[in-house]
């Protein structure tokens, strides 16, 4: 019950907050190419995650959109707004939906917020460009997706496991 | 202590990465090395070039130049771009049918094309 109410306080989400969006600065610090279009570490989706273990849907999701707005606002423009917000959300849903199945653990749930974000943002990019060539490279997208995934899915297991010792 | 990866975690990952490295290769063996270039901007097409002439194509939009594609060695890239990411910039050199540069910013891309196949692509059919 306390716990409860301390991770739905200001503060709490304050501080998720800023992480989150010292994340999305570093990552946009790191020069991070692999030679494809699209793929990013997605190092902000560690909070989403850990999150989504220990805090709520509602509170990650919460989370999600206001660093999204927050991030493209100071380090972006509209557009990687547009795009981060259809990364964002399908990813986040998609990680909510198969973590209520209780089929996987912390891993696999990030593996599957890495692709999906990956996916979203290269249909956004196909819309835009008005071309669907690019959809060619969607097999290299799901392996980004899956390697980036997996990082941020250890991450956070770790992270997880020390934060429950904790609180 | 909680458990940290369960044999659905093992078998989901080596799937996706089995099916990923699956359609790659499928794609590889089928696109053959092209002989032109397409340019669009927008949606709309700005000039196809041929691969096989090194030359330097500045893309101009509205009077301003806004990127640069370079055709060398029968590959084209991306050198110049006036967007704040450059990331079209750090993609890799394309020279097989299919693969593209996309420049969102300036929503110009570049695309390899085979000139005799042309008519069955979907864009030429929605046209």
């Amino acid at each position: 019950m306390k716990r409860e109410m301390r991770q739905n306080s200001v503060a709490y989400l304050g501080v998720c907050i800023s992480v989150a969006l010292i994340l999305s600065y570093v990552e946009s610090l790191i020069p991070f190419y692999f030679g494809i279009p699209g793929v990013k570490l997605g190092l902000t989706n560690l909070i989403i995650v850990i999150m989504l273990y220990q805090t709520g849907e509602k509170q990650a999701f919460m989370v999600s959109i206001l660093r999204i707005l927050l991030a493209g606002l100071l380090f972006g423009n509209l557009f990687s707004i547009l795009y981060s917000l259809a990364g964002g959300i399908l990813s986040l849903f998609m990680m909510a939906v198969w973590k209520r199945t209780g089929w996987f653990h912390i891993v696999s749930i990030s593996v599957i917020g890495g692709i999906t974000h990956n996916i979203a943002q290269l249909i956004v990019a196909s819309l835009i460009v008005q071309t669907f060539h690019i959809l060619y490279y969607g097999p290299m997208l799901l392996i980004a997706g899956v390697v980036t995934g997996l990082l941020i899915g250890i991450l956070a297991q770790e992270m997880v496991l020390r934060l429950d010792k904790i609180s | 202590m909680r458990k940290r990866i369960g044999r659905s975690d093992i078998l989901f990952i080596a799937g996706c990465l089995i099916v990923g490295v699956l359609f790659w290769f499928i794609q590889d063996q089928q696109r053959a090395t092209g002989a032109m270039i397409r340019i669009q901007i927008d949606g709309q097409e700005y000039g196809t070039y041929s691969l096989k002439e090194d030359r330097k194509i500045p893309i101009e939009i509205n009077g301003r130049q806004t990127n640069q594609v370079t055709i060398q060695n029968e590959a084209a890239t991306m050198t110049e771009a006036d967007c704040p990411d450059h990331l079209c910039m750090h993609q890799r050199s394309i020279r097989k049918v299919n693969e593209s540069i996309v420049c969102l910013p300036n929503k110009v891309v570049v695309t390899v094309i085979d000139p005799n196949a042309e008519e069955t692509d979907i864009d030429v059919i929605a046209k």
